[in-house]
């Protein structure tokens, strides 16, 4: 009876393996044969990204080109920065990566070509593509790699440090909203006053505190307009070749953020909340100073039309400006992946994004959400005085600066090798405000000290590799208050 | 007899059979377990010698130089030594607080007791990063605890509980402390249920009251499953990912960074471009053996209480 029962047992399990095998073999077939026999009938492309404040107008445009292209389905993701970063990992890990994606922030596109990730535009695109966008956009290093475009920015790149107020709330305050703050010194007292004013209700300062990558620009921008040096292009200062993170530039701008942190002038919940909670936050009124980009605006003005919004200029440190922040001409972002199984639809998908027989990029101007690369675009539908308000804010204290990448593409396998050190000066700057760093200038040394040692380290890896460069490389003789 | 002889032959055989049929029948789970568990550790060891970010195809062997960038870095030891203060913190309210929920909720008098005991589980049953994501709401600045606190004048200003260093590994540790308590009241009152209940007779006839009864029979007797508890508390509480990654993602600056986010950090996520799984490798290793001590040595001292329990029965 058990013999029996065994056997039984046996032919069971051999029964059930049996027919999992040959499910699966019908999974593997039955996707081939669809896609023979389907492909004019309907194509999914996955596109993902974290542009949370063009979601309403990229949707709109992608309703609007699925009934244009009834075979194309699409799958659109949008996730906050953060999430998308591991998120995107964990696909190209994985091999599930969606067919159009964004460079995620902080990374070289380089690299990341290296690594497989995305394929050359070259073939896929019409051939007067390249000529939709102003001048500048496309350069070896950055957006092209050998020769061959692998990326379409996003927008017009404009500094996204600027210095957002509540008109009401300077006026609750004894401010004039036609005066917003120059100085440090100014922005400091200007929101210990708001603070003091909102007794609970209102605070000076909000920001969405868990990025670290809103700490980082602040630092950045502030300290480059005290002559730092430092940019989004180079781990170390593009004026002298060596970390300025310890410089008299930086430390200020930390103090000036320890000041608000101690005078109780952040908003409580900054230190838990990421920039879109910031934003809302600061829409509804809690907050009289918010710093960040242009992209803000259109959110705003689709959900806090009551907001009396004033729009400023960087501060600059008490002791007077000596340089500028760092504007790039050219930069990376949306990529076809290697991977795609599609990528002649997504390529046409691209192309639509940016096309004027579509709305999605004059949708953008005139709500106010970026500004435009696409020739023409900006002049026609600009309407937005707060835009137009922005570009000024922005355009005064920003100067084009030089970039290693470009000026050397070889300079590549630089950032190859180099890895950040941590924690970075967002991780400082976030620390600082959250009260857990007292010694400043100890703790700004110290990632001095860091990235010098990993700068000197990765370059030599570098030429090891055959790179043939040098510290002169990232140096350049360069007035800060001009373009370069 | 040669019957006798005959039939314990055919038993051995069938004895041997079986055996055979045991091994068939563990194998699914021995090769599940090699793939899922033995080849990760082991292949986890090779990383830790390549500089490599998991993505890409090249990989350099580097030898023991993770290792050593692990062991100078400054906040590896800060997320490894917040690690155990997470479990110092956890571990006595998951033994003490469960222990006298389990004794109260095991009074055969108290009405409602099922209820009560539903209650105190339905967190642990809920999930980690659920409960980590309405904890930032329930503890924001705006969230019920600060307005709670200021109503009854205990705190003038909000406090951002998770979002300042002073007091977000605290407001960590009570959140995890509360969401697994009704996983060790259960243990506890299975301990206590296991009891024979002739003792507390015995006992009420000599005339003890119940403190009496809890210091001499109750707590003596459930001190060797208490062992087990406290060694499942540490290792799980040494180990602790989720609740902290959805609560405070190991921050302000570091101050709730334990070794698992650590090597999340390094290993998927990356502010600081291309991760490296290498490196969190290294550091993984570095921390399980970490565990692995601290198992054998709680396990240690379990064996030791057992066997004086035991004697003290005896």
């Amino acid at each position: 009876m058990k013999k029996i029962l065994s056997i039984l047992l046996v032919a069971m399990m051999i029964v059930t393996l049996a027919g999992c095998g040959s499910k699966n073999s019908e999974n593997n077939e039955k996707p081939g044969d669809k896609d023979s026999t389907n492909t004019d009938k309907k194509i999914t492309l996955k596109v993902m990204d974290w542009s949370d404040s063009s979601k309403a107008q990229k949707e709109a445009f992608f309703e609007e080109y699925k009934k244009n292209n009834p075979n194309i389905n699409i799958e659109y993701t949008c996730l906050t920065m953060d999430q998308y970063k591991n998120t995107i990992l964990s696909a190209i890990n994985s091999g599930d990566a969606p067919d159009l994606f964004p460079l995620p922030g902080g990374m070289d596109l380089g690299s990341v070509v290296k690594e497989g990730w995305f394929q050359p535009l070259e073939g896929l695109v019409s051939d007067n593509f390249k000529d939709t966008f102003v001048d500048g956009v496309f350069k070896e290093g950055v957006n092209v790699i050998d020769g061959k475009v692998y990326s379409i920015p996003e927008v017009l790149q404009l500094p996204n440090s600027i210095i957002f107020y509540n008109k009401d709330l300077f006026k609750e305050a004894g401010l004039d909203p036609e005066q917003p703050p120059k100085t440090f010194s100014e922005l400091r007292e200007y929101a210990k006053k708001i603070t003091e004013a909102g007794n609970g209700e209102f605070y000076g300062i909000i920001e969405g505190g868990q990025q670290v990558n809103r700490w980082k620009t602040a630092a950045h921008d502030f300290s480059a307009l005290g002559g730092s040096g430092m940019s989004e292009f180079s781990p170390v200062s593009l004026l002298t070749g060596e970390s300025s993170y310890a410089d008299k530039a930086m430390v200020e701008t930390f103090e000036l953020f320890k000041g608000m942190a101690e005078d109780g002038s952040y908003h409580p919940s900054t230190m838990s909340i990421r920039a879109p909670e910031a934003r809302a936050l600061f829409g509804a009124g809690e907050a009289g100073f918010i710093i960040q980009g242009v992209w803000c605006i259109g959110v705003w003005n689709a959900n806090n039309p009551d907001l009396d919004l004033g729009i400023a200029s960087q501060v600059i440190s008490d002791n007077g400006r000596q340089g500028s922040v760092a504007m790039a001409t050219a930069n990376a972002w949306m990529g076809i992946s290697a991977t795609s199984e599609h990528p002649e639809e997504a390529a046409k998908l691209l192309e639509a994004l940016y096309s004027k027989d579509y709305n999605y990029q004059k949708d953008c101007v005139s709500d106010g959400v970026f500004f435009s690369l696409v020739k023409g675009v900006n002049d026609e539908y600009l309407t937005n005085p707060l835009l137009k308000d922005y570009y000024e804010a922005a355009t005064s204290t920003a100067t084009v600066a030089p970039n290693p990448k470009t000026e050397n593409p070889a300079t590549s396998q630089f950032f190859l090798q180099y890895n950040d050190v941590s924690p970075a000066v967002g991780d400082l700057l976030q620390g600082t405000v959250a009260g857990a760093i007292s010694d400043i200038e100890g703790s700004l040394k110290v990632l001095a000290e860091k990235v010098n040692k990993e700068f000197d380290r990765a370059l030599k890896a570098a030429n090891e590799k055959g790179a043939n460069i040098t510290k002169d490389d990232f140096k350049f003789d360069w007035d800060p208050m001009t373009n370069y | 007899m040669q019957q006798v002889d005959s039939r314990k032959n055919i038993f051995s055989i069938k004895d041997k059979k079986n055996v055979k049929w045991c091994w068939i029948f563990m194998l699914p789970t021995i090769i599940l377990y090699l793939i899922f568990t033995a080849w990760p550790i082991f292949s986890s060891f090779y990383y830790a010698t390549m500089n490599w970010s998991g993505l890409s195809v090249t990989k350099e062997f580097v030898g023991l130089k993770n290792f050593i960038e692990v062991a100078k870095d400054p906040y590896f030891w800060s997320a490894y030594w917040n690690s155990f203060k997470f479990m110092f913190g956890v571990v006595p309210i998951h033994l003490v607080i469960g222990l006298l929920l389990a004794v109260v909720l095991n009074n055969k008098l108290l009405k409602f007791a099922k209820v009560y005991r539903t209650l105190f589980f339905l967190p642990v049953v809920t999930t980690a990063s659920i409960v980590g994501i309405i904890m930032i709401f329930i503890l924001g600045a705006d969230g019920p605890v600060n307005s709670l606190l200021m109503s009854i004048g205990l705190i003038k200003n909000p406090i951002n509980w998770l979002g300042d260093p002073k007091y977000a590994m605290g407001s960590v540790i009570l959140i995890s402390g509360w969401k697994n308590l009704g996983i060790n009241m259960i243990y506890w009152l299975a301990a206590l249920q296991s009891i024979p209940s002739e003792l507390y007779e015995a006992a009420k006839v000599d005339g003890c009251n119940s403190r009496q009864i809890f210091r001499h029979i109750t707590f003596p007797l459930i001190i060797p499953i208490g062992a087990v508890i406290a060694l499942l508390n540490i290792v799980g509480s040494l180990k602790v990912f989720d609740i902290v990654k959805t609560m405070t993602n190991g921050g302000p600056f570091f101050s709730t960074d334990v070794v698992s986010t650590y090597i999340y950090r390094y290993a998927f996520s990356s502010e600081m471009g291309l991760p490296r799984i290498g490196y969190a490798s290294a550091a993984g290793i570095f921390f399980g053996i970490t565990i692995i001590i601290v198992g054998f040595t709680a396990n240690y001292f379990k064996k030791k209480i057992k066997q004086k329990s035991s004697l003290t029965q005896n």
